[in-house]
């Protein structure tokens, strides 16, 4: 409970600095944000009047303090080029990165470990040999070209999906997960192979080890050993790769999203990066890092869950 | 024995791909079978031929040449990436671990923040506040990847300090300085060396993504990333375009990541 | 009954997982009575604890051949189905390794660990019964407050306390055998011998038949009535342990013995 409690501070005092850190870098660095807001053709006073109204005048932290107050309870502010407040324009978007996010995940866990432990059994074989070889292949090839290459197989080769042709859940939903399967797929392929690389390793490790003898000389059979002992310990590193691969799969989301054409927040995050539009910008990155530090948190957790000499570990490192 | 051949098996067909990489970017800063800007409406859409390796473009431009060049600026960004991430994890990383106490508390939780930012995502705070384009790709990149670079050396620092040669060069009164640089970084190259590697593969696929997404390498410059999205549009005209290039980052990582295997196992 | 527990006749072992083969159990031959506790002593190397390994049944691996016999209670072990073999382990032969630190799974309970082997032999057995044997078994080795040892993890245990787990797990079932491997090496000298009485109770106690392996002669001495002397993969002396001890009949016996720090040396 003490770790939990701990890594919940941590995870508090995280957030926080990013926050902070980004508005520091979105405060500073463009310059005046009233004059980006209105453009360069414009009066003094007008200038001075819309500073005053967007409160550039008061210190910084209390900006800050200000900013964060109200991004806490879901005012991201008003983007400067569309006018209308922030959270209206990404909050309806979000969901569908999110859920892009979780499904390559949930592909990913599911196919990677029993590939992972197939090839681990058959160490050295021919079947084992091909997923090795594969997997290399599978690493080095971006998501975004694999989701260009299935737009190209599947689209318009054989034909299963409308490249292009986006429809909205609550229009057709047997049309968009048939339609959103695809790039989650793309998103999951290279992780899929990392993950069946890195268990695959760690399972022929850890059936190497004392505590396995120890298992078979009790009488346990292979498939006991397996599941029982070796899997446990061999997931260990891997759910390590997957905490920070979540991270990447909502950045990946971001990018796939303009593969095939998904009206999600990555358009929102491009246009607003080319016409410059800060508070868009600022809001979906704290969101984005959010996602990302609440995961990291969930996966130390569960680490602890899995590993019961974390916390001693930890202790004993800090000494 | 048979584990030992496949390692050396995977470091020989990785020195292969990279180097036969590597000399077809040396070839592209000097030399590319046509100019790859050069628009030649007889050749749109060309399939591949003896004339046109890898076929034409929707303007009749040379596939081929265009990869040559585009790969030569994805090398030079990835490597550039690489050199700020390197020089400047190896002086932070060294600095902390081997001196130790409350500076690499505090660089170590800077550090910790940064590192569970996505890298990209990093980038793009970066590129949205000083604009787009080469220079600042690399340097978006490049401060992105300090992080990791500095955890691995900083992480070998502190084995080596301790280690009883690391001691007994202090006593004879040997300086800090020639400790860090001499007695103890070249020990650390071997995990460097494989961690370079790898990433430089994540600089490539970084850069590709960004560029991908028109917020990297501006027009007239093109790189692999860039060229990818102009080649999705011709991608039922032109398949080949799309397929050419992505073909060309694929072999690009998976060279270095072979040797990265090999090296680190070998 | 028969009187004789195991019998190795011309036990040979070869690794093939060099370019030439190594052969490094040779001719071994030995036997071990019912109730008795069999010593075998020899340096590293010596092939005394891959003989040990073989008759536990953990050498099965495409790059070690076994060549000989091996029968135990009656039954041939080195030829017999991985079937036949996995009712014989943990339930008739009970093991315990050299690394107490290593040898628990670190991500497992203490008490789930312990009642393993009852889980697979006894498996009409419920969790209450399970409950009771372990705690049982966690107290006959001397653990204090053994309930609370149950719930633990390995690493919140010391070296001599997992030791004593590991005996524990091994004695669950009541083996007719219990194979100890160098058990006592990892540890300091005082759980040592808290250890080797430990097996010398649960000999008298349990009428387990115990194969101690080590290369530790003076322990050897105190545990084993008699004393086989392995050297470069062969048996070269074999007799009761008094017997050995005052008159060695080979040269490597007699250095073994002379390395044995002696107490009235003066240490420089």
């Amino acid at each position: 409970m003490k770790y939990v409690l701990k890594k919940l501070v941590t995870m508090l005092i995280t957030l926080l600095c990013i926050s902070f850190l980004v508005y520091l870098a979105f405060d500073i660095i463009p310059g005046d944000a009233a004059l980006s807001a209105l453009g360069t053709d414009v009066t003094p006073e007008r200038l001075a009047a819309v500073r005053e109204e967007m409160g550039l005048n008061r210190p910084f932290i209390e900006r800050y303090a200000d900013w964060l107050i109200n991004f806490i309870r879901g005012d991201f502010g008003i983007s400067y080029k569309y006018r209308v407040p922030v959270s209206e324009m990404i909050m309806s978007k979000l969901p569908v990165n999110v859920m892009m996010a979780v499904t390559a995940f949930i592909i990913m866990a599911a196919v990677s470990v029993p590939i992972g432990i197939y090839s681990a059994k058959h160490k050295g074989k021919g079947i084992d040999r091909f997923i090795i070889i594969l997997n290399q292949i599978m690493m080095s090839v971006p998501h975004f070209f694999m989701g260009i290459l299935i737009t190209y197989i599947f689209g318009l080769v054989l034909k299963i999906f409308t490249p292009g042709g986006f429809v909205s859940y609550d229009k057709d939903p047997g049309g968009f997960i048939l339609y959103m399967i695809f790039p989650c797929i793309a998103i999951a392929l290279p992780k899929i192979a990392m993950s069946v690389k890195l268990l695959r390793g760690s399972c022929i490790e850890e059936a190497g080890k004392d505590y396995v003898r120890t298992a078979y000389s009790r009488g346990n059979n292979t498939s006991k050993v397996l599941y029982h002992h070796v899997l446990r310990n061999a997931m260990l590193p891997v759910i390590t790769l997957w905490g920070m691969t979540l991270a990447d799969m909502m950045v990946g989301s971001i990018v796939i999203e303009q593969v095939f054409n998904i009206p999600g927040i990555g358009r929102i995050l491009l246009t607003s990066i080319s016409y410059r539009d800060y508070p868009v910008v600022e809001a979906v990155i704290v969101l984005i890092a959010f996602v990302v530090i609440v995961t990291n948190f969930c996966v130390d957790i569960i680490y602890q869950l899995v590993d019961p000499r974390i916390t001693m570990q930890k202790e004993t490192l800090n000494k | 024995m048979q584990t030992k051949k496949k390692h050396s098996l995977n470091l020989i067909i990785g020195l292969i791909i990279t180097c036969i990489m590597l000399f077809l970017i040396i070839l592209g800063f000097f030399y590319t079978p046509y100019d790859p800007t050069k628009m030649d409406s007889s050749a749109k859409f060309a399939a591949p031929s003896i004339k046109h390796l890898m076929g034409c473009d929707n303007f009749g431009r040379d596939i081929f040449s265009r990869v040559l060049k585009g790969m030569g600026n994805t090398f030079v960004i990835a490597l550039a990436t690489v050199v700020i991430g390197v020089v400047s994890g190896v002086l932070i990383g060294a600095v902390t671990g081997y001196f130790g106490g409350w500076l690499d508390e505090v660089v170590m939780r800077i550090n910790d923040v940064v590192f569970a930012f996505p890298s990209i995502l990093l980038a793009l705070v970066f590129i949205s506040l000083f604009g787009t384009g080469k220079y600042n790709v690399v340097l978006a990149l490049g401060i992105a990847f300090i992080p990791s670079f500095a955890r691995i050396v900083r992480g070998e620092f502190i084995k080596y300090r301790e280690m009883d040669y690391v001691k007994s060069a202090r006593l004879a009164g040997v300086s800090h300085l020639r400790i860090i640089f001499v007695h103890i970084l070249p020990n650390t190259m071997t995990v460097l060396l494989s961690s370079i590697m790898i990433g430089f593969n994540n600089a490539v696929l970084a850069e590709a993504g960004m560029s991908y997404l028109g917020i990297g390498v501006q027009p007239p410059d093109a790189s692999l990333g860039s060229m990818l999205s102009e080649a999705q549009g011709y991608l039922f005209s032109a398949p080949g375009y799309a397929v050419f290039t992505g073909l060309m980052i694929i072999l690009l990582v998976l060279g270095f990541s072979l040797l990265a295997d090999g090296l680190k196992k070998g | 009954m028969d009187d004789i527990l195991l019998d190795i006749k011309n036990l040979n072992i070869e690794f093939h997982d060099h370019d030439a083969p190594e052969h490094v159990v040779k001719n071994v031959n030995m036997v071990l009575k019912r109730g008795e506790i069999l010593g075998i002593v020899g340096e590293s190397g010596s092939g005394k604890s891959l003989t040990a390994m073989a008759i536990a049944g953990l050498l099965r691996r495409h790059d070690i051949t076994t060549d000989g016999r091996i029968i135990f209670d009656g039954k041939e072990l080195l030829g017999a189905k991985r079937s036949e073999l996995r009712k014989i382990q943990g339930n008739d032969i009970g093991v315990i390794f050299q690394e107490p630190m290593t040898s628990l799974n670190p991500t497992k309970r203490i008490g789930w660990q312990v009642e393993e082997s009852l889980r697979i032999h006894r498996p009409e057995m419920d969790k209450a019964q399970r409950y009771r044997l372990a705690v049982e078994s966690l107290k006959s080795v001397e653990l204090d407050e053994p309930e609370r040892i149950y719930g633990k993890y390995p690493h919140e245990l010391s070296g001599g306390m997992r030791q004593r787990v590991m005996i524990a797990s091994a004695m669950i079932c009541e083996p007719k055998l219990l194979i100890a491997d160098e058990p006592t090496t990892a540890l300091d000298v005082t759980i040592q011998m808290q250890i080797v009485k430990l097996l010398q109770r649960l000999n008298r106690e349990k009428k387990t038949s115990i194969l101690f392996i080590s290369h530790d002669l003076s322990l050897v001495k105190r545990l084993c009535g008699r004393i086989l002397v392995m050297h470069d993969g062969r048996v070269v002396e074999e007799g009761a342990s008094e017997e050995i001890f005052t008159d060695p009949k080979q040269d490597y016996t007699r250095k073994l013995i002379d390395a044995i720090p002696k107490l009235e040396k003066p240490e420089i």
